[in-house]
Parts: structure tokens; sequence; C-alpha cells
């Protein structure tokens, strides 16, 4: 399998300040890449540069074989690029004749853009709008017509910013079914998407990679790195009823840590060389409380996503 | 380049009112030079002889304002692709990034030879401009090392444009250059000598001086070799200039970031 996306050692500064460092990766060719991080970590930088909009200070990028430096035209013909600014478009045009304008700007021979475009129009259920100007739709259609222009040369290549940012739940449930089913599987293409859906990371995504302050911290499939970011035991509590001040509570408790209550369920960190589940259920038996369901949590990406990204409030 | 043409008169026919205040307000104009004409008195006889101080004005009138198209507006539809967003998905289609990006203002070159037609046109037949002896040749080649030249300044306005992310400290430049420097309303013969010497400096007053020269007097190429001459060397200097300029700023933006920012 050949390589579509490669990076070695890419880095960007601003003055002083690194955006991405030594960020080195390897996507093969027809496969759906996600990339996670909390707002600065660097995700857009790094997209930036793959798709020529923004010069490295330094290292290698090379998008379907062609250096990003070297070679900006070919890599620009081999992608397509989805903003993550949906308004990016002609607001007095209509849609079809955004997507008209852009696939000539794409070289699509011109007896083929009508075709081409009726067909987008149709895969997003635009085509009974095609004809209303952009500036009257609404945030999930606009957003579709951002997806859109990334496919109109079929590019052998797609980067996503954020995809189904603003759409309705089914439109975004659409969209990730035909990145994976018709972009990635039946058409072979790569996807370099960036999100901040953890389904998306989870369900859609061959590999995963997250970002934080410009270094990628965790590479791997969805099942690896679950298992390369090893944590303290995750611990969930249900109980009868909601418990008045159970956090205050619970905190009395030797080697709880990371506590978070929500109504009558509540997670907890715990040393395991210190904490005795003895302890914890004397204290809430003492309190009143009655535990229905008790034991390890099911840390699913959310939390260790949350330790990578060196961010509390991004999961 | 078709599909910027077309975009931009689709984008121009979806306001109502565009293609009445373009037309509109081009032949107005005309109205304006023809009761400015009619005011002034005395004319020099270089002028009466050949066409009237009315053909005077309207040759300066109408092909300063195509000319100097590229240096207002090159600058001008960038800002606006930058201020709606549009900047960055342009540049990441397999078209050239600079053609992307200048030919934002493809449309208004090609309204411009209508409104140009239209104006001399009106001109002629409801004013009586006297172009009986024009050398349509030799004012298109003028027109063409002109169009080179002040483009080339429209470019210059856009790399500040890029780097600066406004246009305008160059515009107020345009306009006083434009309407006071080059002779588009009298001869500079009429300023004062400590001011000619910036009109000399300007590529609008040989194109105009060339301009008149073809279509009033209907002089040949070889006639016209000063103004040509003088043009020629504007082009030398400013093509490579303003390319350079250009490209500098576009890598700018690529090192800083900056693309879409305005």
């Amino acid at each position: 399998m050949t390589t579509a996306i490669e990076t070695r050692a890419l880095t960007k500064c601003y003055g002083n300040a690194t955006a991405v460092q030594d960020v080195t990766l390897v996507i093969p060719h027809g496969e759906l890449f996600g990339l996670f991080g909390a707002n600065g970590a660097g995700k857009t930088t790094l997209i930036r540069m793959l798709t020529t909009l923004l010069a490295p200070t330094r290292g290698e990028a090379y998008v379907n074989s062609f250096d990003v430096v070297k070679h900006a035209d070919a890599v620009r013909a081999s992608v397509g690029m989805v903003f993550s600014n949906e308004n990016s478009f002609y607001g007095r045009l209509s849609g079809r004749e955004n997507l008209k304008f852009f696939a000539a700007l794409q070289n699509v021979p011109r007896q083929n853009v009508r075709v081409r475009v009726d067909e987008l129009l149709r895969m997003f259920t635009l085509d009974r709008h095609a004809d209303a100007m952009f500036q009257t739709y609404s945030t999930g259609m606009r957003q579709k017509m951002n997806v859109a222009r990334a496919l109109l040369h079929d590019p052998p290549i797609l980067f996503l910013d954020e995809p189904t940012k603003g759409m309705d739940v089914q439109t975004a449930d659409a969209v990730r079914v035909l990145l994976k089913q018709e972009i990635v599987a039946r058409q072979g293409k790569t996807v370099f998407l960036t999100t901040h859906d953890l389904y998306e990371m989870e369900h859609l995504c061959d590999r995963i990679g997250v970002i934080a302050h410009g270094e990628m911290r965790v590479f791997g499939r969805p099942r690896e790195v679950l298992n390369q970011a090893r944590r303290k035991p995750l611990y969930q509590i249900e109980l009868a009823q909601p418990l008045a001040e159970v956090t205050k509570l619970l905190e009395r408790v030797n080697g709880i840590r990371e506590l978070r209550a929500e109504g009558a369920r509540v997670e907890f960190e715990a040393d395991t060389e210190i904490f005795s589940e003895k302890e914890l259920w004397d204290v809430i038996y003492a309190a009143g409380g009655q535990i229905r369901k008790f034991g390890p949590a099911d840390q699913g990406l959310r939390a260790l996503l949350r330790d990578a990204a060196d961010d509390e409030q991004l999961v | 380049m078709w599909a910027l043409i077309r975009r931009g008169f689709l984008i121009a026919k979806s306001y109502r009112l565009n293609f009445v205040g373009t037309y509109f307000g081009g032949a107005l104009y005309i109205f304006f030079y023809a009761l400015l004409a009619n005011f002034v008195g005395q004319q020099p006889a270089a002028i009466r002889e050949f066409g009237g101080y009315f053909t005077f004005l309207l040759i300066g009138g109408v092909f300063a304002r195509y000319l100097s198209l590229g240096m207002k507006f090159l600058a001008r539809e960038i800002e606006q692709e930058m201020v709606i967003g549009t900047v960055e998905p342009l540049m990441v289609t397999a078209t050239n990034p600079a053609l992307a990006l200048l030919g934002a203002s493809a449309w208004l070159f090609v309204e411009g030879i209508f409104v140009l037609f239209l104006q001399l046109g009106v001109g002629v037949i409801f004013f009586g401009a006297d172009l009986s002896r024009a050398n349509w040749l030799a004012a298109l080649v003028i027109i063409i090392l002109a169009l080179l030249a002040l483009n080339s300044w429209g470019i210059l306005s856009a790399a500040f444009l890029l780097i600066f992310k406004r246009a305008d400290p160059l515009n107020w430049l345009i306009d006083l250059t434009t309407y006071i420097f080059c002779g588009v309303y009298f001869p500079i013969a009429l300023l004062p000598w400590f001011l000619q010497i910036f009109s000399y400096l300007l590529p609008l007053t040989y194109a105009l001086e060339g301009l008149r020269g073809a279509l009033m007097r209907g002089q040949s190429l070889y006639d016209l070799r000063a103004p040509l001459f003088a043009l020629l060397i504007f082009d030398l200097v400013l093509i490579p200039l303003a390319l350079i300029a250009f490209r500098r700023a576009l890598a700018y933006t690529k090192r800083t970031g900056s693309l879409g920012q305005y």
C-alpha cells in the first residue's frame, strides 16, 4: 500500500511560539484518519501545512507522494479540503453556481461540470435548493456544500476540518456513512479529518492521533490507543438515590481522586495501593446512601483523550 | 479565467440596480463632461483644432477610468474575498493561486470595456465628440502598454494588502494622481512646472497623451514614439517589480499564516 500522507518532524513556528512540533506520521491510501485536539492544539495548522496554505518552518511533508513545498501545485490537485468556516462561499450565488465555479477552478472538464455538480447536489440532498442563493442556506446545508466542494474534482485525498460541525444528527450521520462507506470503502480515498466528536473518533476512524501543544501525543488504532494510554483505574458507582454532597463525602475516602458526580452516578479514579472498597461502602452507608452498582467504568476514549490532549474542557 | 469572469458577472447581476447604476452612471459622466466643456471659454488651438475640449475631456475621463480599474480594484476585490472567507478555498484549488486571487476582478475589466464603448458612443452620438481622425490601432497599443503598467501598480497594491491587510494607504494616491496630475481634465502644461514633474513620473500621463494623439489627431505609432517609449519603460520596471512583490507577499502570508486574516 502506498503512502497518502507522510510527514517527518514537521514543525511550524510563529516567531518564538511553536504551533506544531516534530510531527511524524504515515497515513496509507484508503485510510480514514482522525486528528483530535483542543482548540489551539495545532490541528488546523497541521492541515493547512498539508494543503499548502501554510509553509512549514522545518521538516518534510508529502501528500500523494508530492512535497508540499516543492510541488504545491500537484498537492493542491490531489486534495479536497473541507474548511471549518462553512460560510466560505459566495452568498449571492446559488449553491449550484458556487459549485460550478469551484469545479472550473479545480480543472473539472467543462463537459463534466454539470453532471458532477448535479451528482453532488443529489448526494447531499441539496438538489431542491440548488438554485437558491447560498446566503439563504441553513448552517447544515452550508456545511454539506463545504463537503460537496471538496469532492468536485474527485481527489484521492480529503482533508476535513470538523466536517459535521453544525449539522443536525441525521445529516451528520449521513455524512459519516458517506465518508466511511462511499468515500473510503468504495472509492478508496484517504480521509484526514479533525473532530471534537468522540463518536467519530471511536467508530469512524481507522486510526487516530491526539495532538496537544503542537505535539502528537497518541497515534494508532482506536483500540490500540485505549491499551496504550493506561491510566489509574476508573471506578463507577450507581446509587439508589442521589446523595447530598456526595463529592465531599467521598473525598474523605483514602486513594480517591478526580471525582465526578452526576445525579446518582459517581465516577472516580483510585490509587489502588491505598484505596479500600470496604471504606467506600462504609462511608456511603453511614451517610444513608445505597449502592446499586459498583465496578470499573468503561474508560472508552473520553478519559484517555482528555489526558492526552491535556484539556479538561475538551471531552 | 472564464469562470472568474462569469462569477463576477453573476454576482453583479444578483444586485438588481447594479447594471442601471454602472451604465446609466457611466453615461451621466459624459453629460457632465459636455456641461463642463460648455462652460470652458477659451480653448488652446491644439485642442480646438482636433475635436475641441469636450473630446479632450471625453478621452481623458473615459480612458482614465478604464485604465485605472486595476489600480483601484485589484486589491479591493481580494479584500472582499478575505472578508467573505473565500480566499483559502480559492488557494487550495488546482488553479494557480496568483491567478485565482488577481482574477477576482476579471469581470470588472470586461464590464469596463462595455462602459467605455457606451461612454464613447454617447459622447460621439449625443454630444458631437470628434473621433473622425482616430487611429484605433495606435490607441490599442497604447491601451495595452498602459494597462500593463497601471495593473502592475494594482498588483503592487494587492501585495501591500496581503501583508498589511489594508490597501487604503495607496488608494488616496491613485485618485489624486489620476485626476490632478495626469491631465484628465486639463492639459498638464497648465500645471506649475514643479507639479509637472510629478505628472511625468506617472504612466497615466503618457497613456492619455498617447490616446489623445491617436484618437484626436490620428497620430501613428511612429508619431507617438515618445509616450510609447515612456510606457514601455514603466512596463519594464513595474511588471517584474509587481510580480516579485506579489509572489513575496503570498510567500509571506504562507509563512505567517495570515492568508485568511483581514
